[in-house]
């Protein structure tokens, strides 16, 4: 019985000893390891929160993006379609000025060919023309009446 | 450089000199020299081949033979002697220009076809008198091309009446119609 009873002071001592071991040495260890834990987990905790903010941020800009595209890919379908048919347009008024320039350049050339004609013909008239005038005025009356008319209006002025 | 500015100041200067020297008959002397050394322009080449005797000799050859003047053999010297002798036809034209200026005449030359009679040439001549109000020196010619009529040109005037000058009027009145 006495065993008994020194054997729970013995386990009553050891208690008290371990007790003040662990308040006095690994109480405050503990709490100071715990609370910076914590405030690792609460930091750990805010960037997860920031990451999932920006994921959905990300996630709603992808969207706004994505949209952007559509509407960028439909304007460039219509600017596709609006450059062909300038293109389109652009190559029948070139063909168009081709073909005006060149009835233009037709009707020049016709021009020129008449008025070419026309010089020629008038330049066989002056020639014969001249011809005729020298047989004429071979014969000295016709000189002489020139001449005179000549002096008449040199005497009159 | 301007050679006809250059041969004007070569004329003025010998004109200054010995304009006063220079006669009527000198005149028509100076235009047949001018109009005669243009056609053998590469005599004047050859002249400076000579040695100054020779070159002396060639000059008073020159001279009798176009019967200019004496002063001007101090102008063929003065040329030869800047190595500007092929400016001589040019000078000579406007030193006559000027000898018609100082004398207040008149230079014609006067084309007709058929060639004028005497009394003609009178009518003509006292006509341009009339006309430019100074004294004229004439060259009469007879040119075919003309057909029939006169034509009296100076530098300044021109008096044209001709079968082939109407003929040219009426052409170039169809062509500009055309």
């Amino acid at each position: 019985m006495m065993s008994l009873v020194f054997a729970w002071l013995n386990f009553a001592i050891y208690i008290l000893i371990g007790r003040y071991a662990y308040q006095r040495w690994f109480k405050t260890q503990l709490s100071t390891a715990i609370s910076a834990k914590k405030t690792k987990l609460q930091n750990l905790q805010n960037e997860v929160s920031g990451l999932e903010n920006q994921i959905k941020e990300l996630a709603v800009d992808l969207v706004l993006q994505e949209k952007q595209a559509v509407d960028l890919f439909a304007k460039l379908e219509k600017w596709r379609e609006v450059a062909l048919i300038t293109q389109q347009t652009e190559q029948q008024e070139f063909a168009n000025l081709q073909q005006m320039i060149a009835k233009n350049n037709q009707i020049k050339m016709q021009n020129l060919a008449l008025k070419l004609a026309q010089k020629h013909m008038l330049a066989n008239v002056v020639s014969q023309t001249t011809e005729l005038l020298c047989e004429q005025f071979k014969q000295s009356e016709n000189a002489n009446i020139m001449m005179r008319g000549i002096f008449n209006k040199l005497e009159s002025r | 450089m301007d050679w006809s500015n250059l041969s004007i100041k070569y004329a003025r200067a010998f004109f200054n000199n010995y304009g006063a020297q220079l006669q009527q008959a000198d005149f028509w002397q100076i235009k047949q020299a001018s109009s005669e050394i243009v056609k053998n322009k590469s005599v004047l080449e050859l002249f400076s081949l000579y040695q100054q005797a020779e070159q002396q000799k060639i000059i008073k050859i020159i001279l009798n033979h176009f019967k200019l003047p004496d002063c001007f053999s101090r102008l063929l010297v003065l040329l030869q002697k800047h190595k500007r002798l092929l400016l001589l036809p040019n000078i000579l034209d406007e030193v006559a220009e000027l000898f018609l200026y100082k004398n207040k005449l008149l230079f014609f030359q006067i084309t007709s076809c058929p060639e004028l009679s005497a009394s003609q040439q009178d009518q003509a001549v006292a006509y341009l008198e009339r006309a430019t109000g100074m004294k004229i020196l004439y060259e009469l010619s007879e040119k075919q091309a003309l057909i029939a009529g006169l034509k009296m040109q100076s530098k300044q005037f021109l008096y044209e009446d001709s079968i082939s000058c109407r003929l040219q009027k009426i052409h170039r009145k169809l062509v500009r119609q055309n």
